[in-house]
């Protein structure tokens, strides 16, 4: 059962003059009741192939391609039928909470305000789902919390909020931009945790872009690993962080530094992430890849199903 | 004295506090470092770990004396740093450099980078004409891995990773002998951090240089440091070599931070977490700072500060020691 399928989607944008295809030909089918993570490093497109879905990207993006939600494609929604959807049947969070809170507002009125005009019911009905969602992110004292100001909170405080908010609604997918990368490493693991916790209980098909690959081996069932606007490698998350098969996903886990028992080498990744107004003809990772042959230079490897793995690399 | 020990830099009892306020608000003290030592080891890395607000940064800052301390003694070399006069320690820059988070912030977008890594040799008369500044200047990119062709070329031009090269290649010009790295690869992706991590450890061997690496990343730290330092607060709670302290964790806090740290390995350990949030250095807890957090907080640790105390091979500060 699949709640979201994306087909074919490609995201183009203008950047002084220049065409960049942020998100190039990318399918992607989000399952039941998981969490997959969208890895990558900058300039990978997860961010952008995670907003596309909702259509929250800048104005003159074009987006190409089908993305499936309950029978309907949301890229040929009306701005007024998506807003029916947006933060209700998918709702977000995103990295940075105190953009996403209004300073002047109490956490109360903001919540009880959104909430009411999102499912058309009265202040104090909303009120009323508010506390138990706080509830249900571990906020001791729910009530006190409601008089307060966003700017009285601490980071991990207002992210609580804000994933207690986005639960208000039952969403039927979450899609989760980076929300602990702002945080204290003790209070990301708070946030984490809870996440897991709530995952467990509710079961929230959930996507979570993240560039942090362990904060991905925590959250996820499933990974999809992002390269220059590509998915290179898809599966379930035991399977590639125990065997990656596409060379940059290998190259990505050699890179990271390790607590362990002895100090591990770090293998840098030679060059850089290419630039995707001129990217690379081929494999977008041959430049870089330390396999490279003579094919990848000229042909474009396309995502094979291996089963519970796709991959788009030649050599595999 | 300092050389016999091996030790480049002694650093003692550093307090560092900021007013705030005045006028019209009533004036707030915020004890952003408040009472730590610790020393660097010629041509080794001691790591400086720690949350937001624990005062890590504020701690490599004052021992260059980009913030002056407001009290404790900083020891290079056998030259007390705090007490020397403006013009003394001109000529003492020159040996401690720093390189931040953002290198783009750090340099002039104005200028060329043939300029902005050139400038330190010609103030510090290590150059005397355009000539051998750009020669050397040449030398110094090729040293970080930048094609020198490049050298005419503005900031903006560059790459986050190649920005932190060029910086480095910056702090390298007047041959110092400690650098203070402040989250040096905190804004670079995975793949490009590995390449910086790298290129610092192999300055550090061929140049024989001294490093105090600022990270909130224990893994990054672990990689880097021989040793260790775990702030909270604006103190240190646990001082070691890396080894130790990250396999063994003393101090509950550093155990803390240890396991919240997500590993890139799926079901090999759950992330275990601790309540509450790091303090506000305004109002830090009575007691050990910690306290409040602490799984194992006992009666003494609300009203007493625990010493920093030797345990093993390292120093802590906690009263089940």
């Amino acid at each position: 059962m699949y709640v979201l399928e994306v087909k074919d989607l490609t995201v183009t944008y203008r950047n002084e003059e220049r065409v960049v295809r942020a998100v190039d030909n990318v399918s992607l089918k989000i399952r039941k009741g998981e969490v997959l993570s969208l890895v990558g490093e900058s300039g990978s497109g997860k961010t952008t192939l995670g907003l596309a879905i909702i259509k929250l990207l800048p104005p003159g993006t074009v987006l190409k391609g089908s993305i499936m939600f309950n029978g309907k494609d949301l890229i040929k929604l009306s701005n007024d039928e998506l807003r029916d959807i947006r933060g209700n049947k998918i709702s977000m969070i995103f990295q940075e909470p105190m953009t996403a809170l209004n300073p002047a507002f109490t956490i109360g009125y903001f919540m009880t305000d959104v909430l009411s005009r999102k499912l058309k019911i009265s202040e104090k009905a909303a009120k009323n789902i508010v506390i138990e969602s706080l509830r249900k992110v571990k906020i001791p004292d729910p009530e006190t919390l409601l008089k307060r100001y966003p700017h009285e909170l601490s980071g991990g405080m207002r992210q609580r909020v804000l994933i207690a908010l986005a639960l208000t609604t039952n969403p039927e997918l979450l899609i989760a931009d980076e929300p602990t990368s702002a945080l204290d490493v003790s209070v990301q693991a708070q946030i984490l945790r809870l996440l897991k916790d709530l995952q467990r209980e509710y079961r929230t098909t959930t996507i979570f872009i993240t560039h942090n690959l362990g904060v991905a081996a925590q959250i996820s069932d499933r990974l999809a690993v992002m390269y220059a606007g590509k998915i290179v490698e898809l599966g379930y998350v035991k399977d590639i962080f125990r065997r990656p098969l596409h060379p940059y996903t290998e190259a990505l886990l050699r890179a990271v530094p390790r607590l362990g028992s002895k100090r591990v080498e770090i293998e840098p990744i030679p060059g850089q992430v290419p630039d995707l107004a001129n990217p690379p003809k081929g494999c977008r990772f041959h430049p870089r890849c330390p396999y490279a042959e003579e094919i990848c230079k000229v042909k474009e490897p396309l995502l094979k199903d291996l089963g519970d793995r796709h991959i788009a690399c030649w050599l595999r | 004295m300092s050389l016999i020990t091996g030790m480049l830099l002694i650093v003692k009892d550093l307090v560092k506090h900021f007013i705030k306020g005045g006028y019209f608000q009533s004036k707030i003290v915020v004890k952003a470092v408040d009472g730590v030592s610790f020393s660097v080891r010629k041509g080794s890395t001691l790591g400086l770990v720690g949350e937001s607000g624990s005062g890590k940064t504020t701690v490599g800052k004052t021992i260059l004396r980009l913030v002056e301390p407001t009290s404790g003694s900083a020891i290079f070399d056998g030259v007390d740093i705090f007490k020397l006069s403006k013009r003394e320690l001109r000529r003492f820059r020159k040996r401690m450099q720093i390189v931040y988070q953002d290198p783009f912030s750090s340099m002039n977008p104005r200028m060329r980078i043939v300029d902005i890594v050139g400038r330190p040799l010609m103030i510090h008369g290590i150059v005397e004409n355009k000539e051998d500044k750009e020669s050397e200047v040449a030398r110094l990119l090729e040293s970080v891995g930048i094609d020198p062709e490049n050298m005419y070329r503005y900031p903006h031009e560059f790459s986050g990773g190649q920005r932190q090269r060029i910086a480095i290649a910056r702090a390298i010009s007047v041959k110092p002998e400690f650098i203070v790295l402040d989250e040096p690869t905190s804004a670079l992706d995975v793949s490009v951090q590995a390449q910086i991590l790298r290129l610092l450890k192999d300055l550090q061997k061929e140049l024989d240089l001294s490093y105090l690496f600022i990270s909130h990343d224990l893994s990054v730290v672990n990689y880097m440091s021989e040793e260790v330092a775990v702030m909270y607060a604006g103190e240190i709670v646990e001082l070691g070599r890396s080894e130790d302290v990250f396999q063994d964790p003393l101090h509950p806090y550093t155990e803390a931070l240890l396991f919240s740290v997500p590993i890139p390995d799926p079901g090999k350990r759950e992330i275990r977490t601790i309540e509450g949030e790091p303090p506000s250095p305004v109002s830090p807890p009575k007691g050990c700072r910690f306290h409040p957090r602490c799984p194992y907080a006992e009666e003494i640790c609300k009203v007493k500060e625990p010493p920093l105390i030797r345990v093993k091979n390292r120093q802590v500060m906690c009263w089940r020691y």
